[in-house]
């Protein structure tokens, strides 16, 4: 029988052994395929390269992720790319800790930005992008896509209106550092909207002759809250934006979550007391309309934090997540934000946390279908265990400065692996 | 299945007994002849709806050069079959290049029948699947095949279908490397 086997499929996608015969037409390979799950065509792509080519195919790629809903998880894990570093600004990682495709910052392997002072810098990820910026005079952005390798610049400089408000008010502030960005999909118009607040101050030159001066009365500094849409134009430029009503100067980098076009924030820990009672918890700037909404509270029933550092937001299956560890029994609850009006919360999981793993418990990042959360209790543990190892096993590897779940296609990733034949 | 048509039977007979029959003929490439439920070829079969719709049904065999009498003998078993199970199976949206539409699972008794073919004669059914326009029929045996390929290596994909290996050396390697992940089983 194998005899007989020999030249039966040519599908003119490939070249059988003896080059005979077209025996099965090219739609069946087109019905084949696409059956298959992303991890193995990945690994087929190595069969020959008309196969390759058909598995890269972006309208294959579409056709198959509309097939198979369930992408397989994959993480993307930040770093800083810097002298001491190294070149690698990102890892994406499946949840057995492979890596899936590694990233190098731009600018750094053709030598242009090695000196020491460059650092290179994730700031955060949403979907298939990651936003990456030079530390220190982190105003100069960019967002990456991991998939096409697209590099999108953000614009540099402030909004024309800040601009002219710092001449005006502020004339000894001539720097501007980015403290936080954050940015999301706005559905109701498909496009990225990028949310950051940039810091008008003191050129550091002058620092230590001006360190004594009298600047009680003039503000060191002043906060400028600019917002951005991503319309692929690139005419795009920043606007300013009110400032919230609350105090986000000092929010973490991974204190934010961006669902729904609506970007929260954890708010510090002088907004909210222990019984998340008095003043808000959570702070939000609705994407869409612009717009900072009131701060709400936490879960008022069954919830006690001793410290900020015990609680974290995340998006986790569109919805607002409030994940709140508590040592003594081991576990983590995680809080869905069911109505933000009435700033009701439901608690959705709890989870058995090692104790070991408190301390350093990850911002949770899985989705948590119902059906599926058993395997991604597990995969949560794996994944922080990964977060871990990369720390103590392997010390060529950075420490990571952002991680999130990546939102895009495993195919598209895993592209362009040679060039093109 | 097979029958043996007597050269005896008169031209008329024949031509009014066609109206009524409720079954069609076929004839495979080698000249082997195969009588299907017409309902179920109609139901089936893009191709020989139209054929049976168009008149075009010759009594004494209709011709399909294309097809093997080993894979005409699977393509009848499968109508008799499928017309024997539920009968309001719906088919499968039409096929296109990149197809969309969610994939339906084979049936308990469509896998079992496509478990007990050869490679050899689950190409050829293939194959006659997709000349008689039989989506069903094509989805089921495709699913298979998508079965066979799952958890394989590069290696063996090629050995199993037959590929020719058109990459370097240096080239796979490199695909390899930057592949690696997805070579562990997880």
């Amino acid at each position: 029988m194998e005899q007989q086997l020999e030249g039966r499929l040519a599908f003119g996608l490939f070249t059988s052994i003896n080059g005979e015969g077209a025996s099965l037409p090219e739609d069946a390979l087109y019905e084949i395929l696409p059956r298959l799950p992303a991890k193995d065509l990945c690994r087929l792509r190595a069969v020959c390269r008309p196969w390759r080519s058909l598995l890269s195919d972006p309208n294959f790629i579409a056709a198959h992720a509309a097939r198979h809903p369930d992408q397989p998880l994959l993480v993307v894990v930040g770093y800083q790319a810097c002298k001491k570093n190294g070149p690698v600004i990102c890892d994406v990682v499946d949840l057995s800790g492979r890596v899936v495709k590694r990233v190098h910052a731009a600018g750094y392997d053709d030598g242009i930005r090695t000196n020491d002072r460059w650092v290179r810098l994730v700031m955060c990820t949403h979907a298939d992008l990651v936003c990456v910026a030079d530390h220190g005079f982190a105003m100069s952005c960019q967002l990456l896509n991991l998939a096409t390798g697209a590099v999108h610049t953000l614009p540099n400089g402030v909004a024309p209106k800040h601009a002219a408000q710092v001449q005006e008010q502020a004339t000894d502030l001539s720097c501007y550092d980015c403290l936080w960005i954050v940015f999301g999909l706005v559905p109701s118009i498909g496009k990225y909207k990028v949310l950051r607040l940039v810091q008008a101050v003191e050129d550091s030159g002058n620092d230590t002759d001006m360190e004594e001066e009298d600047d009680l009365d003039d503000p060191a500094t002043l906060d400028l809250y600019e917002v951005l849409t991503i319309d692929g134009s690139g005419q795009a430029s920043w606007r300013g934006t009110q400032p919230p009503p609350y105090d986000l100067e000092s929010a973490y980098r991974d204190s934010s979550a961006v669902t729904g076009g609506i970007a929260y924030f954890m708010l510090p820990d002088d907004c909210w007391d222990y019984d998340g009672t008095e003043l808000g918890l959570v702070g939000s700037f609705d994407l869409e309309r612009e717009k900072w909404r009131s701060s709400i509270r936490g879960p008022t029933s069954g919830y006690r934090a001793t410290t900020l550092k015990d609680i974290k937001i995340a998006s986790l299956s569109g919805h607002l997540a409030l994940c709140c560890c508590r040592a003594s029994s081991s576990s983590m609850d995680i809080w869905f934000l069911k109505d933000f009006h009435k700033g009701s919360w439901v608690k959705q999981h709890s989870i058995k946390v090692s104790l070991l793993h408190v301390p350093n418990v990850a911002q949770p990042l899985l989705m948590l279908n119902d059906e599926r959360i058993e395997g991604h209790i597990e995969s949560w543990a794996v994944l922080e265990n990964y977060i871990q190892k990369i720390d103590i096993n392997k010390p060529q590897m950075k420490r990571y400065v952002a991680v999130g779940l990546y939102g895009g296609n495993i195919l598209s990733l895993a592209n362009r692996i040679l060039p093109s034949s | 299945m097979e029958v043996d048509k007597g050269k005896g039977e008169a031209e008329e007979t024949r031509k009014v007994a066609e109206a009524d029959r409720d079954t069609v003929t076929l004839k495979s490439s080698d000249g082997k002849l195969f009588e299907v439920s017409k309902e179920a070829a109609a139901r089936l079969s893009t191709v020989l709806a139209g054929m049976i719709a168009g008149g075009s049904i010759d009594d004494n065999g209709t011709d399909l050069k294309q097809i093997g009498s080993e894979a005409l003998e699977n393509v009848v078993d499968y109508c008799n079959k499928h017309a024997n199970s539920i009968p309001s199976a719906a088919l499968i949206s039409s096929s296109i290049s990149f197809n969309t539409a969610p994939f339906k699972e084979p049936e308990e008794w469509e896998r079992k029948f496509v478990d007990r073919l050869s490679h050899d004669a689950l190409f050829d059914l293939v194959e006659a699947a997709n000349f008689l326009g039989m989506e069903r029929l094509l989805d089921v045996t495709c699913h298979k095949i998508s079965e066979m390929m799952k958890g394989k290596s590069p290696d063996q994909i090629r050995e199993v279908f037959n590929i020719k290996n058109d990459y370097t050396k240096e080239e796979l390697e490199e695909i390899r490397q930057e592949l690696a992940w997805a070579f562990y089983d997880d």
